[in-house]
């Protein structure tokens, strides 16, 4: 179990490795946005500010389509993938070890946007907003995680989609990447439908739950708004299913 | 056969079925159900309605008559559901209302329901109306309704706030409040004060006498026929109309395109992305404008367009004994200004251009200063 545990931390750490300078460049570039935007504050609208503070987001949600891809390619590009389906270990360690080391690079980077966030949008708009008044540090901080988990469990998603699809576009010598786009969208498309399956079966699953404050006149209500986990539990579970087929299809199936 | 081989056909066979399913030669019903899980996952209010009235439900109605005698204001807090407002001439405020749990099962519906209830609270001259359920919603309880239907005496300032829901208040004499959220908001034949705030739903006020403050985005909106002055915001609304208000309209605009008609009075006009179409204003116009296209056609009061990154047309009275004429000052940078009207041009600064102009008597002053964007005024019937 431990030597087990060993060989996928290794896995781990070369993908780590190989991605650090573009990854140390989207870094970089959220930072420079993000004083880029501290440098307006003073005369764009704090709302437009805080707005902007999130835009690298959707630069993370590019890199986990990227970075999947490039991870799978390099493999190729390099001519070593049979020296990694050499190592004595499964094909899921691989595929595990690269959809991992993806997903932490997007974790830090979200943590790094939202700190950046916090840093850039001036205080004063968050107590203007009352939001001081009607959240506690600890419910901000439960909504935050919430978010977060859902946005991370959301991109693992993706992340295992692509995967599958590229290594189901290897398993052919030509048009590899046609094939790859082809599977990309059936997989979505059957991910819905398997979806559609078995969410009503994982609505036993506990909900996301947010706070939400109402103020009229002197009225304040407080509302816990649900949001089922269930479609994301079994867009998870259909993710999960690619995960095992791509990492079989790697093992047994691809052209090296 | 190794699985390289196989694995093509079953490609093929899927796309087979996913065309058929998107063209609509196989119903999506016929192959799994995903209402319910689209809906979920676009998390659309409007889905979700939809998804809600698939699961098993129970409902219980109600009706409760207090006296309006003493009470100058009427609360209402709903959450889901559709709220009716009707005016009366009685002097009992008469509420019908509905409660509508949904859940996994119709029985943990029942016994839900069997918890909440419509509370009405006096506090001094205000009576508060809000459905009242356990403080934590178990997660088998899929969604909680309260419909509406109300009948209150004219003169009380009514307060309501609803999330999702349709929300109209018709032939009531008294100040209004309206905040709701994903669904239509209606207001029409109110005398009294009005303050809206509509999200994601379209907004319709017609026939109000008395001042309105309205704030709506996300949705189109309609408001005719003001009698007195209107304060209006709209943001990233495909279709704002606005006419026919009698007073002076103070308007915040942001991303949407907005038509304005037969203004009494004053109109001042904050506009930022989007468009502006302005007829038959009687009043002066100021107007503020930034990466929006502003027309004005048959300007016959003072104008003053202050605008950037847009371009700005401008119709004049072509028969000057019905205005007295215009006095017309234009500066543009970055751009150039074409009239129907000869003007006096001289570049004050480079690339910034000012002209000055009388047509007629000079009655009315038109003031147009444009940056990134040209200045067109027309001379027009």
């Amino acid at each position: 179990m431990k030597r087990a545990a060993l060989r996928f931390a290794k896995l781990f750490r070369k993908e780590l490795e190989s991605q650090k300078v573009l990854v140390f460049f989207i870094a970089a570039a959220v930072v420079v946005w993000d004083v880029f935007l501290w440098t307006k504050s003073a005369r764009w609208q704090p709302e437009l500010i805080l707005t902007l503070t999130f835009l690298p987001i959707m630069l993370i949600v590019f890199w986990s389509f990227l970075a999947t891809v490039l991870r799978l390619r390099q493999e190729w590009e390099g001519n070593h993938l049979h020296l990694i389906l050499g190592l004595p270990v499964r094909g899921w360690y691989v595929t595990g070890s690269k959809a991992f080391a993806t997903l932490v690079e997007i974790a830090a980077l979200t943590i790094l946007v939202a700190v950046c966030t916090a840093i850039v949008s001036r205080t004063e708009f968050f107590l203007q907003l009352n939001v001081g008044a009607a959240y506690s540090a600890a419910d901000l901080a439960h909504m935050v995680l919430q978010v977060l988990i859902a946005f991370w469990l959301s991109l693992s998603i993706v992340i295992t989609l692509v995967q599958f699809a590229c290594i189901s576009g290897r398993m052919y010598e030509r048009f590899s990447g046609l094939i790859s786009v082809w599977v990309l969208v059936l997989s979505v498309w059957v991910g819905v439908r398997f979806g559609a399956l078995f969410e009503p079966a994982l609505r036993w699953l506990p909900d996301f739950k947010l706070k939400s404050v109402r103020m009229i006149n002197d009225y304040v209500s407080f509302e816990t708004v649900m949001v089922s986990s269930a479609p994301l539990a079994s867009a998870l579970l259909w993710a999960l299913i690619l995960f095992v087929a791509g990492s079989w299809l790697l093992e047994r199936q691809v052209e090296i | 056969m190794s699985f390289r081989q196989i694995f093509l056909p079953i490609l093929v066979g899927l796309t087979i079925l996913m065309v058929l399913s998107v063209s609509g030669g196989v119903r999506d019903g016929d192959l799994v159900d995903i209402g319910s899980f689209e809906k979920f996952i676009w998390s659309s209010p409007s889905g979700l309605t939809e998804y809600l009235e698939r699961c098993p439900n129970s409902d219980r109605s109600g009706k409760s008559s207090v006296p309006a005698g003493g009470l100058s204001q009427f609360t209402l807090v709903g959450s889901f559901g559709d709220i009716s407002i009707k005016g009366s001439d009685g002097d009992r405020i008469e509420i019908d209302h509905t409660i509508t749990v949904f859940a996994d099962t119709s029985e943990q519906a029942a016994e839900y329901l069997s918890q909440c209830h419509i509370s009405e609270e006096l506090r001094d001259d205000r009576l508060d109306v809000i459905l009242t359920e356990p403080a934590d919603r178990p997660a088998h309880i899929r969604g909680v309704f309260a419909n509406y239907e109300i009948l209150i005496p004219h003169g009380l300032s009514v307060d309501v706030s609803n999330q999702v829901g349709e929300v109209s208040i018709t032939d009531y004499q008294g100040g209004v409040a309206l905040e709701n959220g994903f669904m239509p908001t209606t207001v029409r034949n109110v005398t009294g004060t009005l303050t809206v705030n509509a999200r994601h739903g379209p907004l319709s006020v017609e026939n109000l006498t008395g001042s309105a403050d309205i704030s709506v985005g996300f949705a189109k909106v309609n408001v005719t026929g003001i009698e007195g002055n209107a304060k209006i915001s709209v943001e990233h609304c495909d279709s704002a109309v606005v006419g026919g208000v009698t007073g002076s309209v103070d308007i915040k605009n942001q991303f949407s395109n907005l038509r304005i008609s037969d203004i009494g009075g004053f109109v001042n006009l904050d506009s930022r992305h989007g468009s502006v179409t302005a007829s038959g204003i009687s009043g002066p116009i100021d107007i503020s404008a930034e990466f929006c296209d502003v027309e004005l056609s048959r300007v016959t009061e003072t104008v003053d367009v202050t605008a950037s990154h847009g371009q700005v047309s401008i119709g004049l009275v072509k028969d000057p004994s019905a205005t007295g004429g215009y006095s017309i000052r234009t500066q543009v940078s970055s751009g150039k200004t074409i009239s129907d009207v000869p003007l006096d041009e001289t570049e004050i600064a480079r690339g910034t251009r000012r002209a000055t102009g009388v047509y007629g008597s000079g009655a009315i002053p038109v003031t147009v200063c444009n940056e990134y964007g040209n200045i067109r005024l027309r001379l027009v019937n």
